[in-house]
């Protein structure tokens, strides 16, 4: 699958490699770093891939593209993706901020393995989008959602533990089936800002099979 | 593959991915506004297009800074891809 003109999802697949990774741009457009280097130091660029963005900055709800007029036809778009991507038989999520928002309801919807939310928010309140879109309750407070488990994925919940905001986001996650919480010291929306983010990234998604046609 | 070929087709399509006219000096990462996202979709434009395999840890963002430039290392790549078929 190639991209498409000004695209807002950009996919990239490995003949041999098993793990797809969905990956949901913040509301800057970032992970909290540049995407290109949260790709390298995360190894996401080693992997099937689908980068997604929404440039509205309406937490995935609005028009993405003419392709995804709404939340449900993006949700459909993502679908497709994994179903195109017939060599992937584990499925992560992950994203920063809004991204983070994203990873958890793509993930419940794409019955993903493992979902990695960093700094993520769990409710939307009517000033973070545009006020004419509507929203389900269960988008608007992401707990509602998972409170209804899919049965399958894992949501792992990092965030600064002295920013309030995002400890708050977290901790009323923590009853929800699924959910663990990573809190990482820091005092920013920035969890990567007072750890060694390197480290973090680099063991963050499960080994890859190591090539073997040497020794075989 | 002839590199003005090669410059003709990496111009439109970073003119469609950047929404902007781009020419072979174009500073992509300055004046045409090329991020992380406009990128990676260079790198899968290249991949599919051309058949190469751009290990992406081995660049940095200059590498990308305009049509020349992302010519000069693509083309040697291409070349041995044709060179093997």
């Amino acid at each position: 699958m190639r991209a498409n003109p000004k695209a807002v999802c950009v996919t990239r697949f490995r003949p041999d490699c098993k793990q797809l990774l969905f990956l949901y741009q913040g509301g800057a457009g970032m992970f909290f770093m540049p995407p290109m280097r949260f790709l390298r130091l995360s190894g996401a660029n080693k992997r099937n891939l689908s980068l997604l963005r929404d440039p509205g900055a309406n937490y995935y709800h609005g028009e993405l593209h003419p392709d995804c007029p709404n939340i449900e036809a993006t949700i459909e778009q993502q679908r497709q993706i994994k179903r195109q991507c017939t060599q992937a038989t584990e499925f992560y999520c992950t994203g920063t901020s809004m991204g983070g928002y994203a990873s958890m309801l793509f993930g419940h919807y794409l019955a993903a393995d493992i979902v990695y939310a960093f700094g993520a928010q769990s409710q939307i309140s009517s000033t973070l989008v545009d006020p004419a879109l509507t929203i389900p309750p269960e988008h608007r407070d992401i707990s509602l959602l998972l409170a209804n488990w899919n049965g399958r994925t894992r949501y792992r919940m990092y965030y600064s533990e002295g920013f309030e905001p995002d400890r708050s986001a977290a901790q009323r996650m923590a009853n929800c089936p699924g959910v663990e919480l990573f809190p990482v010291p820091g005092k920013t929306h920035n969890v990567f800002k007072e750890i060694n983010a390197s480290k973090l990234l680099r063991d963050l998604f499960p080994p890859l099979e190591e090539s073997t046609w040497w020794s075989r | 593959m002839e590199s003005v070929k090669f410059a003709e087709t990496l111009i439109e399509e970073l003119s469609i991915i950047v929404d902007t006219p781009v020419g072979v000096d174009t500073d992509l990462l300055g004046d045409a506004g090329l991020d992380s996202f406009g990128t990676m979709q260079i790198i899968v434009f290249l991949e599919e297009q051309y058949g190469i395999q751009v290990l992406d840890d081995q660049f940095n963002i200059n590498d990308f800074a305009s049509v020349a430039t992302i010519a000069r290392w693509a083309l040697p790549m291409i070349s041995a891809i044709e060179f093997i078929e």
